[in-house]
């Protein structure tokens, strides 16, 4: 079976992905999308629009 | 009389079915008895004493197969007893008078008489001496076809003091056999004459005859069905050693003995009553778990010995029947240990009921891919040494104290060895090749097997992937203790540090190019003014990119200020790129415009927004900075990478990363204004920024020159002598080709980008010159790891370090925990040098800058470099290649860049690219792409003696350039076919000895007479290694030359091993006499050669 990741993200609304079923590192929350790798990166490719940091988005 | 009725008749004919049964039984056991054979002058000898007997051959010499026993013995001894008892058991025991010839390559065996006179040899020596003359015992070669296969000494410390040593060499006695040695010598010492033996009416003679109608008999070919399935599709362990395994390995190694916890040997008894499973089940569940971790393969085969007794006639002799088995752990699907052990119990009751297949059989059947000095399919051992196999050495009266020879050999990479003790305790015994294996390595090996066994054993109920390996100390260690302590960090912007030391000293030089000055007033102005157009004209913003595509020279720092200062990021651009390359990466990253001369303007695509330095556009600009707000955060310039895909992506480096870069540089290397700093690499890579900002950061100077004068190693070198140059970061092919004698100035050499040997390094590296390895990609901004090369001389390739200040390093497997030291991994690194990601590549970005699970604040994202790392045991990352680089040749992995690197090692080559051909297939075979001036067959040896042969590639294309991509990447696709137009024939056979090789290799592997080319390799024609004997022993009958088995393995192509008769002969004659020879024949003339080549063939 093709390993499962969640998608994940952090305070600074930097997103990235996590082998799924392991715990979270510290500061990161699910972004509710479980799949397979490419999945889980297409998504984020569709909803992480700028890439910069939260703090200096303006 | 009656007729019998109906049910009489069934009654009897069954009874009659059953007693012809039981006669057929009868004979068939009869048939299958051992029995004993006459002893005559040349007899067969056992499957297992064949094998063991040419690898015997194939060490040469070297005491491999020795077996020693060493034991103190205190109190009084009576020796003429001690020496009576040892002569019985000689005399009983037909194995101990055995010598062992060589017919072409087929071995026998012939039996002495029990010995005529005897004698213990008993010499005097001291405490001191004790260790010297136990392992002086045990390093003796044996003659095995002269001298009998045993060794007994006793060495006398005091009249009541002793050393016995027996030593044996195991093609006549194995694990088995001594203790049952160590118990008749108890009994005849203890009672002379009431001891009393039966003579033995077999002995493993009669096995060997034995043995050969069995192997003709239908019973092995089921096994070996077994076996062909049992070992199909099986990988080949590969674990990473500490060192390469030498082209010509020498068996040396060591012996490590320890115990395991008292209380976790008790656990593990505990636990293989209650689950009902042996205890070489239980504990080689949790060494497959180990390795599992180690090398990140899921099919972990190892090889184990049975005692061989399947037999109860066997059982009285003292022998060698012990067999190698293989048992292969299977951890796909990550499962729960308790089933793993399970798994592994049937594996190993199965291989039990398949042992009597020799091992040498086996290996001959299955035909694995071989390598010199690596013991075929298995070379890695876990077994179990059973409690009833532990010879127990006792002389009544004496006190018996084991000692520990050391052979200082090894008969496979590792054996690990658990003892089951009498006293309920568990032993470690391991046997390692110390070629291979640092003592440590060895020594970690048992804490984490120690470690994962406690984990397991405490919650059998999880799944592999969970249990421990490293203990808690080890996983700070590598996490923690060997990165360092985050430092303190500078808030301001990259060029706020500037304009700091252009306001201390605004007229010292910034920049000599040219022979001219550039002063920091100069630049701070001009940089300013060019902000204002981008802010004003060009309407950059915080996060915007601006490219820069420049020639070197004053405009460039300028350049990449101003967009600093405008709040914009620069993009540096090569002017050499072609112009897709320009117009792809302009697009991507939607520049605002392109800074830029008249002369390079032509270069920009005419939709791109564009200001010409050249001109008057910075007139009448106030010299002062725009306002504009920018944060740590924001991006300070984009690099472009060329990525796996084969796209290039746009690495955006913030000023925090860069800022933190400057200021380590300059903490490292005390940088001051006085420093005058080389600004070799291209602007578009990032290690010119920081030659560049590192520099003007510091208040120092920095020594730019154009690119011809650069590439130029004599003008390069006139340059740094006449600039009195202090610091360079430069390739290391670039140092390489410079004098370090002229340059009394140049106290830091910070060298990276690709790794370098010892020479380099010992060459440059002086009191008063720092020589540093840097390592780091472009999304860690510059450099991220630094290793200080110490004063004294390397010997090997340096390391690449720990991570620079406020960053952190971690080797992580691909589940993404730490390895322990030694287990190389994925270099992943977190910290200040962080990038923020790609330029609009969200995805990307996401796969490679990861959750950091072990961060100190929360949030935190490491970023996976892709480069396969391992920490030695000073804490230092030793760099090996990248992670996707390695491919599988028949089986073996095998690190393309490893190759590629040794290939570069090489005088007169410049650049090169290895690749597999025909991957994946039996004749996979490796073809290396070649810049540069060289001998093919030179290149060659000298790659013979770097790597193992299977990495040595078979063919070598020499090319002007490589072909590369638009990226500049090699284009793989372009790399011309090695072998055009199939190439398959057999090359010519040129020599008279060429011919003669080919006949005998023809005729040993069966193979159609013309088949055999000069270019053909012996053992990818078929040749196994029991062949080889058979070869040499050939060989010797056609060229009346002894050559050593093992040179086959460096020259398996006909056409070097035939230069190797040729050599071995003349060796044979002599210089003067081939001398001579060579005058007459230099003396003929044509026609007298011609006449003479014509009587001889």
């Amino acid at each position: 079976m093709e390993a499962q990741y969640v998608v994940v993200i952090n305070h600074e609304e930097q997103y990235s992905i996590w082998p799924a079923g392991r715990d979270l590192p510290n500061g990161w929350r699910a972004a509710g999308v479980e799949s397979g790798k490419s999945e889980c990166l297409e998504h984020i490719a569709r909803v992480w629009t700028d890439l910069r940091p939260i703090s200096v988005r303006r | 009389m009656s007729a019998p009725n109906e049910r009489d008749v069934a009654d009897i004919r069954r009874a009659l079915l059953e007693r012809k049964v039981r006669q057929r039984v009868a004979e068939k056991a009869e048939r299958e008895k051992i029995v004993p054979v006459p002893r005559t002058g040349k007899m067969a000898i056992a499957e297992q004493q064949r094998f063991l007997w040419f690898l015997h051959q194939m060490v040469a010499g070297a005491p491999v197969y020795n077996v020693p026993f060493a034991m103190r013995l205190r109190g009084p001894l009576d020796v003429p007893r001690l020496s009576e008892a040892l002569r019985g058991i000689v005399a009983r025991h037909e194995s101990l008078r055995t010598r062992f010839g060589d017919e072409h390559g087929v071995p026998f065996q012939t039996v002495d008489p029990p010995p005529e006179t005897w004698e213990l040899p008993v010499t005097d020596g001291t405490e001191q001496q004790i260790q010297e003359w136990i392992d002086a015992q045990v390093r003796e070669e044996f003659d095995l076809r002269n001298r009998p296969p045993y060794r007994f000494g006793l060495l006398r410390l005091g009249p009541q003091d002793h050393v016995l040593s027996i030593v044996w060499h195991h093609i006549v006695i194995d694990g088995w056999s001594s203790r049952q040695f160590a118990e008749e010598l108890t009994a005849r010492y203890e009672d002379p004459q009431g001891a009393r033996f039966p003579e033995l009416t077999l002995q493993p003679a009669d096995f060997a005859a034995w043995q050969r109608l069995w192997l003709l008999s239908e019973e092995p070919a089921k096994q070996i069905e077994y076996w062909h399935s049992a070992v199909d599709g099986m990988e080949p362990l590969e674990w990473r050693t500490d060192r390469q395994r030498p082209s010509a390995p020498t068996g040396a190694g060591r012996i490590h003995e320890t115990r395991l916890p008292d209380d976790l040997a008790r656990r593990i008894r505990e636990t293989a009553k209650a689950e009902g499973v042996s205890l070489l089940a239980l504990t080689m569940a949790g060494y497959q778990v180990l390795l599992n971790r180690y090398t990140g393969q899921e099919d972990i085969a190892l090889g184990s010995v049975l005692s061989g007794r399947t037999r109860s006639e066997i059982e009285p002799m003292m022998g060698f029947f012990a067999n190698t088995v293989v048992v292969r752990g299977d951890l796909r699907g990550n499962p729960v240990f308790r089933d793993l052990v399970h798994a592994t119990n049937d594996h190993i009751l199965e291989a039990m009921a398949h042992q009597d297949v020799p091992f040498g059989r086996l290996v001959e059947e299955l035909k694995p891919e071989r390598l010199p000095g690596r013991n075929p399919l298995v070379a890695h051992l876990f077994t179990l040494l059973p409690e009833p196999m532990i010879a127990r050495w006792r002389l009544p009266g004496v006190e018996v104290e084991m000692l520990t020879p050391q052979p200082e050999t090894t008969r496979f990479d590792i054996t690990f060895q658990i003892n089951d003790l009498p006293d309920g305790g568990l032993g470690v015994w391991i046997e390692y090749s110390s070629e291979l294996f640092d003592h440590e390595r060895i020594e970690r090996l048992v804490e984490h097997f120690t470690t994962v066994m406690t984990d397991a054993l405490s919650r059998p109920d999880a799944r592999v992937d969970a249990l421990d390996i490293m203990p808690d100390e080890e996983y700070l260690r590598v996490l923690t203790a060997w990165n360092p302590e985050p430092g303190e960090v500078d808030g301001r912007l990259l060029h706020e540090l500037f304009t700091a030391r252009a306001a201390e000293a605004p007229d010292a030089v910034a920049m000599r190019f040219a022979g001219e000055n550039l002063t920091y007033r100069q630049l701070d102005e001009r940089s300013d003014r060019l902000a204002h157009v981008l802010v004003d004209e060009f309407k950059v913003t915080p996060g915007r990119v601006v490219g820069v595509l420049l020639d070197r020279g004053f405009d460039l720092p300028a350049a990449e200020l101003g967009v600093l200062k405008a709040g914009g990021a620069w993009l540096p651009l090569d002017p050499q790129y072609p112009p897709e390359r320009l117009a792809y990466q302009l697009g991507d990253a939607d520049v605002a415009a392109v800074v830029t001369t008249s002369d390079l303007a032509d270069r920009v695509p005419a939709d791109v927004a564009r200001l010409l330095l050249d001109t008057d556009v910075l007139d009448g600009r106030p010299a002062s900075p725009p306002k504009v707000h920018v944060a740590q955060e924001d991006t300070a310039y984009v690099i472009y990478t060329s990525g796996s895909t084969g796209t290039p992506k746009g690495v955006m480096v913030p000023h925090r990363a860069v800022v933190n870069f400057c200021t380590t540089f300059q903490r490292m290397f005390s940088v001051t204004p006085d420093d005058r700093i080389l600004q070799f690499s291209n602007p578009a890579f990032d290690v010119s920024v920081s030659d560049v900002f590192s520099t003007l950061t510091a208040g120092a100077t920095i020594v730019g020159a154009p690119r011809s004068e650069l590439l130029d190693p004599e003008q390069l070198q006139g340059l740094l002598e006449r600039e009195r140059v202090t610091m360079v970061d430069i390739p290391p092919a670039v140092l390489g080709l410079l004098d370090p004698a002229a340059l009394d100035d140049l106290r830091v050499c910070f060298i990276g980008m690709e790794p370098f040997g010892a020479d380099l390094v010992n060459r440059w590296s002086k009191p008063g010159r720092e020589f540093h390895n840097g390592y780091g990609p472009t999304e860690v901004t510059v450099t991220c790891v630094d290793y200080l090369c110490p004063p004294e001389p390397l010997d090997g390739p340096p390391p690449i370090g720990r991570a620079m200040a406020n960053q952190r390093a971690y080797v992580l497997d691909r589940a993404l925990r730490p390895v322990p030291v030694g287990v190389p991994g994925e270099l992943h690194m977190a910290g200040a040098g962080l990038a923020i990601g790609y330029l609009g590549r969200p995805g990307q970005t996401a796969e490679k800058f990861l959750p950091d699970p072990f961060a100190p604040t929360p949030g935190e994202r490491m970023y996976a470099t892709g480069d396969l790392v391992r920490w030695n045991a000073d804490g230092n990352l030793e760099f090996l290649g990248r992670v996707d680089r390695q491919v599988k040749l028949r089986g073996l992995r095998v690190e393309l860049g490893e190759i590629e690197h040794a290939i570069e090692t090489f005088d007169g080559v410049r650049q090169c690219v290895v690749t597999v051909r025909d991957q994946g297939t039996p004749s996979a075979w490796l073809a290396a792409y070649v810049v540069g001036d060289f001998e093919q067959d030179a290149l060659r040896e000298h790659l013979s003696g770097l790597l193992p042969l299977h990495m040595v590639p078979a063919d070598y294309v020499r090319l002007e350039q490589l072909p590369l991509t638009a990226t500049g990447k090699v284009d793989h696709a372009r790399l011309p076919d090695p072998r055009p137009g199939g190439g398959t024939g057999p090359a010519e056979l040129s020599t008279d000895t060429e011919r003669r090789v080919a006949e005998i290799w023809q005729s040993l592997l069966s193979l159609e007479p013309g088949s055999v080319g000069a270019q053909d390799n012996f053992f990818v024609l078929g040749g196994n290694s029991l062949q080889v004997t058979q070869m040499i022993s050939r060989v010797r009958d056609a060229f009346q030359v002894t050559l050593d088995p093992r040179r086959l393995f460096s020259y398996p192509l006909l056409s070097q091993f035939a230069a190797q008769i040729d050599d071995a002969q003349r060796a044979l004659l002599g210089e003067d006499e081939v001398a001579k020879l060579e005058a007459q024949v230099a003396g003929l003339s044509e026609e007298e050669l011609d006449r003479l080549l014509k009587e001889s063939s």
